[in-house]
């Protein structure tokens, strides 16, 4: 599995850089935008294709492709159900997205709250968090309504919709988090589940798939991504005793000092005996 | 003594007096300040990522992938956490010391730094070996006596540190990078998750402040994983 997302990633990785490099010189590194693609849609496998290159072939439910270093740019995106030719099939997603500069940003393919397949671009906040802390950050994606997000059995989150997210910092450790209607607390459309709060990461928690309908059994659940966080600025403070302001210092200078002092009290004093 | 030899040791005491006072009083102050070998940035830092189109810029970034065999050479950032760090040895300047995990001074951004003879690690950033920057805290003095990284501002590129870890295996790193930065302007990017996987060695340097008792410098030697 893990030796397989190696290998979509490096798909990911060429097929872009060739669409790329065909439209325009690749931008310095620096200046590149940081992308996650992020499959949210139970059920179904696709075929990702980006600027009509097929870059990543059988990209499962469920699963994160990333991180890629982009060149800013505007890139079409069509989805395709896996093995379906680009050149009669109907895509499942159509969109065009623009990466600027920097920009770290995970692009998820999921389902609306009614239930149609789309594809949105999240900014990722990967701004530092306080020394010790790392940040939730949940997201609507599935095809439900306006929902709260309950961390340890509280409202962490509320009324919060399709496309939208909600962001925390908090102590690194474990909550126990689950998705209900908004206003309510049960029962859990998602959960509970055990989230892992990691110092200097971001955890961020997709909620994907649809509820149950008719004889449609609910494909809710969630994908879960963590994005490292820009360090914080730190104080180390690692010296006390100021020893190297005195290595290599002249001992001898002032010693010599001294005895030259001495040396000219004692001939002020015989030059003065010597008067009298 | 005649009045003549009181002259005479009158003048020589006067000169040599006035040349130990200006050898005194011009006397460099301080520690020479570390010169910067090179940025602190490791090699692969155009790009703080392990992606595989990290290469962009270059002519021939990736060999067009076989369908056969398209496993990339470098890793993305989901790799399984190395164990926990509990030595480290430097033969170069003589550290072979205890690592322990070290946090912060409660509610502020003031690193907690272990005794004089241990070397913390900054246990809310990275393993070492693992993604990001793995910082590893030590004092360069104390209490009148020298510390675990009195020496630390000797390190040069292609020096050897080596971190041992809980689970009895040990890892190489090689010295990429030093330099001596005010404490205010410590770079964040030592304390981040994100980039390529280094050491960040940190103790105190520069100028010493007698009004506060602490240095006004750190000294930051990076190293990368030995390949």
């Amino acid at each position: 599995m893990f030796k397989r997302l190696l290998a979509l990633v490096s798909l990911v990785g060429v097929g872009l850089f060739g669409a790329v490099a065909l439209s325009a010189a690749p931008a310095l590194a620096a200046s590149n935008g940081t992308v996650y693609v992020v499959h949210g849609i139970p059920g179904v496998t696709v075929d990702v294709y980006v600027n009509g290159t097929k870059t990543l072939p059988n990209f499962t439910p469920t699963t994160v492709a990333g991180p890629l270093s982009l060149p800013a740019a505007t890139y079409d995106i069509k989805v395709f159900a896996a093995g379906a030719n680009p050149a009669s099939a109907t895509p499942v997603i159509t969109a065009s997205v623009a990466l600027p500069a920097g920009a770290n940003a995970s692009l998820v393919a999921h389902l609306d709250a009614s239930g149609k397949p789309v594809l949105d671009t999240f900014v990722n906040d990967v701004s530092a968090a306080a020394a010790g802390k790392g940040r939730l950050i949940v997201r609507h994606t599935a095809a439900a309504p306006a929902v709260d997000i309950l961390a340890n059995g509280s409202a962490a989150f509320t009324n919060v919709t399709n496309g939208k997210e909600g962001k925390v910092d908090l102590a690194a450790g474990t909550i126990s988090a689950s998705v209900v209607a908004t206003g309510t607390t049960t029962p859990a459309l998602i959960g509970p589940a055990n989230v892992t709060v990691t110092a200097g990461m971001a955890t961020v928690v997709y909620a994907i798939g649809a509820p149950a309908a008719g004889a449609t059994a609910s494909t809710l659940g969630v994908v879960t991504q963590q994005i490292p966080l820009a360090g914080a600025t730190m104080v180390v403070p690692t010296g006390t005793g100021g020893l190297l302001e005195h290595s290599g210092a002249p001992v001898w200078a002032a010693a010599g000092f001294a005895v030259a002092l001495a040396m000219l009290v004692l001939s002020g004093r015989a030059l003065v005996r010597s008067r009298g | 003594m005649s009045r003549r030899n009181a002259l005479v040791l009158a003048a020589v005491s006067t000169t040599a007096a006035l040349a130990f006072l200006a050898v005194l009083l011009l006397w460099p102050s301080g520690a020479p300040r570390v010169a910067s070998l090179g940025s602190l940035s490791v090699p692969a830092s155009s790009s703080p990522f392990v992606a595989t189109t990290a290469n962009t810029g270059s002519p021939d970034p990736v060999p067009a992938a076989t369908s056969a065999d398209p496993v990339p050479t470098v890793a993305p950032a989901t790799t399984a956490p190395p164990s926990l760090p509990v030595g480290l040895s430097i033969a170069r300047i003589g550290v072979h010391a205890s690592v322990v995990p070290v946090g912060v001074q409660t509610g502020t951004n003031v690193v907690q730094i272990p005794d004089l003879d241990h070397v913390g690690w900054y246990e809310y950033g990275a393993r070492p070996g693992e993604t990001g920057s793995a910082a590893l805290v030590g004092h360069v003095d104390g209490a009148g006596r020298p510390g675990v990284f009195w020496r630390l501002r000797d390190l040069v590129p292609g020096d050897e540190v080596v971190v041992h870890f809980a689970d009895a295996t040990s890892r190489a790193f090689r010295v990429t990078g030093r330099a001596e930065v005010s404490k205010q302007a410590l770079p964040a990017d030592l304390f981040t998750r994100a980039g390529p996987p280094r050491l960040s060695l940190i103790t105190c340097g520069g100028s010493f402040d007698r009004a506060t008792g602490h240095y006004l410098d750190n000294v930051v030697v990076v190293a990368v994983p030995e390949s």
